[in-house]
C-alpha cells in the first residue's frame, strides 16, 4: 500500500516537474535576478549617479513637474533612495472632454514620464527596461498577452508545489540523506545534487511556491471576490482605501514643498516613504498622498496618508487593512523580498539559485535516468531526444539570452528608436540561436559550447566597464558603491563558473562500460551555472 | 546577533551532519559509538534551538522568524558544503581511544550503523 502510495507520487513528481519545468526554470532565473531589481536598475543605467540626497531629487522632481505640467490630472512621484537611480516620476494629464475617463493606455508613455537624477535634474540616460525587465518577466512572460503569462506561470507554480510536496514523499531518504553528496558517481551524483539543493533550501521553495501563488489568486481563483462584489472598483476601494476624491476648484494655489509633507509622513509613518501622489497639483483642491516604504515592514499593504496640497494639514490616514488583506500583504511582502537588507537580500539570492539548480538537475535527471535503459542509445526515441534538446536550448540558452542581454545593454547605440525593446529583441533573438543551435547540433557539442561562449560573454562584461564605462568594478569599489561593485564581481564569478563548467563538460569522457553517457558525471556541476 | 545566529545554525548542522555514518567515519576514521552518536545529535539539535534566540533578539516577532528561516537555510548550506568538498584528514582522530575505534569499526562491518544508516 504505501509503496504503491510513494511509487504514484514519484510518477506526480516526474510529470509535475518536467512538464512545466521549463517555464520553471525560467521563472526562477528571472526571480531570482529581479531580487537585485533595484541594482540592475542602477547598473544599466551607467551615466547616472548615485543618489546622495533624496530629498533633493524629490525637490527637483517637484520643481521638474511644476514647469511640465503645471496643470496635470495628477504626478505621481517615487522617492529616491540610494538604490535607486534616481525618481521616475510621472503624470497623469487632464482627461479632455469627452475622453474615456481613467483610461490608462501604454499610449504616449514616454511623453508624460522622466527620470530626475541625483542632482534633482532630468537625467539624460539610456533608454532601459533595466532590472525591471526581470521583475516583469518573472510572470509576464514577453510576446505574449499578459493574462495568458499569468495563467501559464500560476499554473506551472502549482505543478511547482505539487512536485516539491510528492518530492518529498518520493524522496523520503532525502532528510536522512541530507549530508551525502556522491560525486562522480553517475545518476546517483545528480540525485544528491538535485535533493541537496531542493533540502537545503526547502522551506524558501515551499515559501517563495506558495506565496507566488498568492500573488496571482484573484487571478487564479477570482470566486469569492465575484460572489461578493459587483464591481471591481468596490473590490477596489475595499483593499486599497483611498481618501475621499476632492473635486477640483479652477481657483489656483501654489503646492507646499512636497519636502514638508515628506519629512512629516515619514515622523509619522517612523519609516521612509516610497510613494508621492499629488492630484490635482495647483490647484486648491490639491491632495498629497504618501505611501510607506515596503522595505520597512513584511507586508506589501503598506499605509497610506493624505495632506491638504496648500495648507500641509493632514486630512487622511489609511485605516489599518482587515486581517485577511494583511496575511495576504505579508506573504506578497515575503515573496518579494522587499523588506530584506543587503544581507537579506543576499540570502533570497543564493536560495533561488538554489532552486535553479533544483528545477535544472531535475530536468538532467530525467535523461540521465532513462538513458540507461535506453533499448537502442544510438537511437533514441523522441521523447527522449525532444527532453534531451529542450534542456541544451533553456538550460544552455537562457543564459547567454541574458547575457547578451546585458552586452546589448552597454552596446546598442543611444540613439536607436526603441531602444529598450530592442535589448529585449536580444535576449530572445540570441536564445532562439541557441535553441536552434541546440536542434541541430549533437547535445555533447552544444553544452559546452553554450556555456564557453556564455562564460567567456560574462567575464568580458566588468572587463569592458573598466575600459568604458565611469563605474567599473573599482571606481565603484573607490566610492564604497557596494551595489554596483557587488553586480560587477557577481557577473565575474558566474562567468567564471561558467567557463569550469564548459571545460568539465568538454573534457569529459564517457565511462567505457556505459554506453553515452557523456554528461553524468559532470553531474554534480552542470547546474551550479544554470543561473 | 543575527551572525550568531547564523553561526549557531551552521555549528547545528556540522553536528548533525557528523553524526551520520558516512561523514563521521570520513572525518574521524571510524564509525561513531552510540552514545558519541547521541551526543553529536542532541548537540546539534540544541544547537539548532537555541539559534532562535538572537534572530529573535536581533530582529522582533515579525522578522525574526524570517531572519532565523535564513538562517538555518544558509548554516545548512554550509555545513554541507564544508562537509562534502573540505579534504578530509586521513588520519584518525586522535582523541576517540583506539579500542572504540576498533570496536565501532567492527560495529560498522558487521551490522549497519546504528545511527545516520545511510547505506
Amino acid at each position: 500500500m504505501s509503496k504503491g502510495f510513494r511509487q504514484s507520487q514519484a510518477f506526480l513528481h516526474t510529470w509535475s516537474g518536467l512538464l512545466l519545468g521549463w517555464i520553471l526554470f525560467l521563472v526562477f532565473v528571472a526571480g531570482t535576478i529581479a531580487f537585485w531589481r533595484e541594482g540592475l536598475n542602477r547598473w544599466m543605467r551607467p551615466e547616472i549617479a548615485r543618489v546622495e540626497q533624496p530629498m533633493r531629487v524629490l525637490a527637483g522632481s517637484q520643481a521638474f513637474l511644476a514647469r511640465k505640467a503645471p496643470d496635470a490630472k495628477s504626478w505621481i512621484i517615487p522617492v529616491a533612495t540610494e538604490r535607486s537611480p534616481g525618481a521616475q516620476v510621472f503624470w497623469v494629464p487632464q482627461p479632455k472632454p469627452g475622453e474615456e475617463h481613467g483610461r490608462r493606455g501604454r499610449r504616449g508613455r514616454g511623453d508624460t514620464q522622466a527620470l530626475i537624477g541625483a542632482d534633482g535634474q532630468v537625467a539624460q540616460a539610456r533608454e532601459t527596461r533595466g532590472g525591471d525587465f526581470f521583475y516583469r518577466f518573472h510572470f509576464d512572460l514577453h510576446y505574449m498577452p499578459v493574462i495568458w503569462a499569468r495563467w501559464l506561470v500560476g499554473f506551472a507554480t502549482m505543478m511547482m508545489l505539487v512536485a516539491i510536496v510528492s518530492g518529498i514523499v518520493t524522496h523520503k531518504k532525502i532528510f536522512k540523506d541530507f549530508f551525502t553528496l556522491r560525486r562522480a558517481k553517475g545518476q546517483r551524483s545528480w540525485l544528491d545534487g538535485h535533493n541537496a539543493t531542493a533540502v537545503l533550501a526547502l522551506p524558501f521553495h515551499l515559501m517563495i511556491t506558495y506565496t507566488g501563488l498568492v500573488t496571482l489568486m484573484t487571478l487564479l481563483m477570482p470566486w469569492a471576490v465575484v460572489a461578493n462584489y459587483n464591481d471591481q472598483n468596490t473590490v477596489f476601494a475595499t483593499l486599497f482605501p483611498t481618501a475621499s476624491v476632492v473635486e477640483r476648484t479652477g481657483r489656483p494655489a501654489p503646492l507646499i514643498d512636497l519636502r514638508l509633507i515628506a519629512a512629516d509622513a515619514e515622523r509619522r509613518l517612523a519609516a521612509p516613504a516610497s510613494f508621492i501622489e499629488v492630484s490635482d497639483p495647483g490647484d486648491a483642491a490639491a491632495r498629497v498622498s504618501v505611501s510607506q516604504s515596503a522595505s520597512s515592514m513584511l507586508s506589501s499593504r503598506t499605509p497610506r496618508l493624505t495632506y491638504d496640497g496648500v495648507t500641509g494639514l493632514l486630512v487622511w490616514r489609511s485605516p489599518p487593512p482587515g486581517v485577511a488583506a494583511e496575511t495576504a500583504g505579508a506573504m506578497i511582502g515575503l515573496h518579494a523580498g522587499r523588506f530584506a537588507g543587503n544581507g537579506g537580500r543576499w540570502l533570497y539570492f543564493l536560495c533561488g539559485i538554489a532552486g535553479t539548480l533544483m528545477v535544472a538537475s531535475g530536468l538532467v535527471l530525467w535523461t540521465v535516468k532513462r538513458r540507461e535503459r535506453l533499448p537502442d542509445p544510438t537511437r533514441p526515441h523522441l521523447g527522449f531526444r525532444l527532453v534531451e534538446r529542450l534542456n541544451v536550448a533553456v538550460i544552455g540558452g537562457l543564459p547567454l539570452g541574458i547575457t547578451c542581454f546585458f552586452w546589448a545593454n552597454r552596446l546598442l547605440p543611444v540613439a536607436l528608436r526603441g531602444r529598450a525593446d530592442w535589448e529585449m529583441h536580444m535576449l530572445f533573438i540570441a536564445w532562439a540561436a541557441a535553441a536552434l543551435m541546440a536542434f541541430v547540433v549533437r547535445p555533447a557539442c552544444v553544452w559546452p559550447s553554450l556555456f564557453a561562449v556564455t562564460g567567456v560573454l560574462l567575464v568580458a562584461l566588468p572587463m569592458y566597464d573598466v575600459v568604458a564605462t565611469d563605474r567599473g568594478l573599482f571606481a565603484s569599489l573607490a566610492i564604497g558603491d557596494l551595489m554596483i561593485a557587488g553586480i560587477d564581481a557577481a557577473i565575474l564569478v558566474f562567468g567564471i563558473a561558467f567557463l569550469l563548467l564548459a571545460r568539465r563538460v568538454a573534457h569529459h569522457r564517457p565511462v567505457a562500460k556505459r554506453v553515452r553517457r557523456a554528461r553524468t558525471a559532470t553531474a554534480s556541476r552542470v547546474p551550479e551555472a544554470a543561473e | 546577533m543575527s551572525i550568531l545566529s547564523l553561526l549557531l545554525a551552521s555549528a547545528a548542522f556540522f553536528l548533525l551532519g557528523l553524526a551520520t555514518e558516512a561523514h563521521h567515519r570520513r572525518r574521524f576514521g571510524a564509525c561513531p559509538q552510540a552514545a558519541r552518536c547521541k551526543m553529536l545529535r542532541t548537540g546539534g539539535w540544541l544547537s539548532l534551538v537555541v539559534s532562535v534566540a538572537p534572530a529573535l533578539l536581533a530582529r522582533g516577532w515579525i522578522f525574526g522568524p524570517i531572519l532565523w528561516a535564513g538562517a538555518i537555510m544558509a548554516g545548512a548550506g554550509i555545513a554541507f558544503l564544508a562537509l562534502n568538498f573540505v579534504p578530509a584528514r586521513a588520519m584518525r582522530d586522535p582523541e576517540i581511544p583506539s579500542p572504540s575505534v576498533s570496536a565501532s569499526s567492527r560495529l560498522c562491518n558487521g551490522l549497519a550503523c546504528r545511527c545516520g544508516a545511510s547505506i
